[in-house]
């Protein structure tokens, strides 16, 4: 999803997961509320590895892709 | 005169007026038939793509031509003459029509290719972690996952029929399934809880 070279989707067909981080939000809540299991905040982190250096460090206000 | 010279007289004129209407007849028959073949070779040319993109303009035609090749049978050369320019004119709007057809078609088929393969890997992406969740997110049961999944597998299949008839040259067919790859990808998509693209929505 970062990758510079991936084509950007036509205007209205962006199918893009969007999350904006709330407070007291962890990417293992994150990966509770979207997959059923904590466990694999490791996509989250994954697909946003261009904004997250650390998946124990999120901000309010984040936005974050959600595979 | 006598009534058998007046007799004579009115059947050698009607002879001579046989033969010059035979005359008349076999001197149109040629260019009747001359024009009658390139009008049906014109048709025939345009029928393959437009019983695709103009079906019915295609049938109007096809009628018209029907009527030329009846009036030729009935020896009318005269009638086939006269109608072999509006029926050509006929063929060059069908031809209009198809390229209008196509370039419309063409328009949303580039817009499907564009837009929905990134739809398709957005839902596969999901599903497929979806896949390896050891519990499912509120409101979803296993049984929603698995019609996900059916429905990704349609999708993939519907896509696949989309571009063979695409590369076909058949953009009726190819966008018509295109479609239908767009409203299934909505549906999977909400069943997900996915938020659904705008171009979905269309």
């Amino acid at each position: 999803m970062s990758d510079p070279n991936t084509p950007l989707p036509p205007e209205g067909w962006d199918a893009t997961q969007w999350y904006e981080v709330q407070r007291g939000d962890s990417l293992w809540k994150i990966a509770q509320h979207f997959y059923g299991d904590g466990s694999l905040y490791t996509k989250i982190f994954e697909a946003n590895r261009d904004v997250l250096k650390n998946p124990d460090l999120i901000h309010p206000g984040q936005k974050l892709r959600i595979p | 005169m006598t009534l058998n010279t007046l007799r004579k007289s009115a059947w050698i004129a009607c002879l001579a007026a046989t033969l010059v209407l035979f005359a008349a007849c076999k001197d149109l028959k040629t260019p009747a038939q001359q024009a009658l073949d390139s009008v049906t070779a014109a048709v025939n040319s345009v029928t393959d793509v437009a019983s695709i993109y103009a079906p019915q303009d295609l049938a109007a035609v096809q009628n018209a031509l029907t009527g030329l090749q009846q009036s030729f049978g009935l020896k009318e050369y005269q009638k086939v003459i006269d109608g072999v320019p509006q029926l050509t004119a006929q063929v060059e709007a069908l031809k209009g029509t198809i390229q209008s057809r196509k370039a419309e078609l063409g328009t949303s088929w580039s817009a499907l290719t564009a837009g929905l393969p990134g739809v398709v890997d957005a839902i596969k992406g999901r599903v497929d972690i979806l896949a390896q969740a050891k519990k499912l997110p509120a409101g979803m049961t296993p049984e929603m996952l698995a019609s996900a999944q059916q429905g990704l597998a349609d999708m993939t299949a519907a896509w696949g029929a989309a571009t063979a008839a695409a590369n076909a040259d058949n953009l009726v067919d190819a966008v018509a399934k295109g479609d239908q790859v767009k409203s299934m990808a909505a549906q999977v998509m909400t069943s997900l809880g996915m938020q659904v693209p705008p171009a979905l929505a269309n």
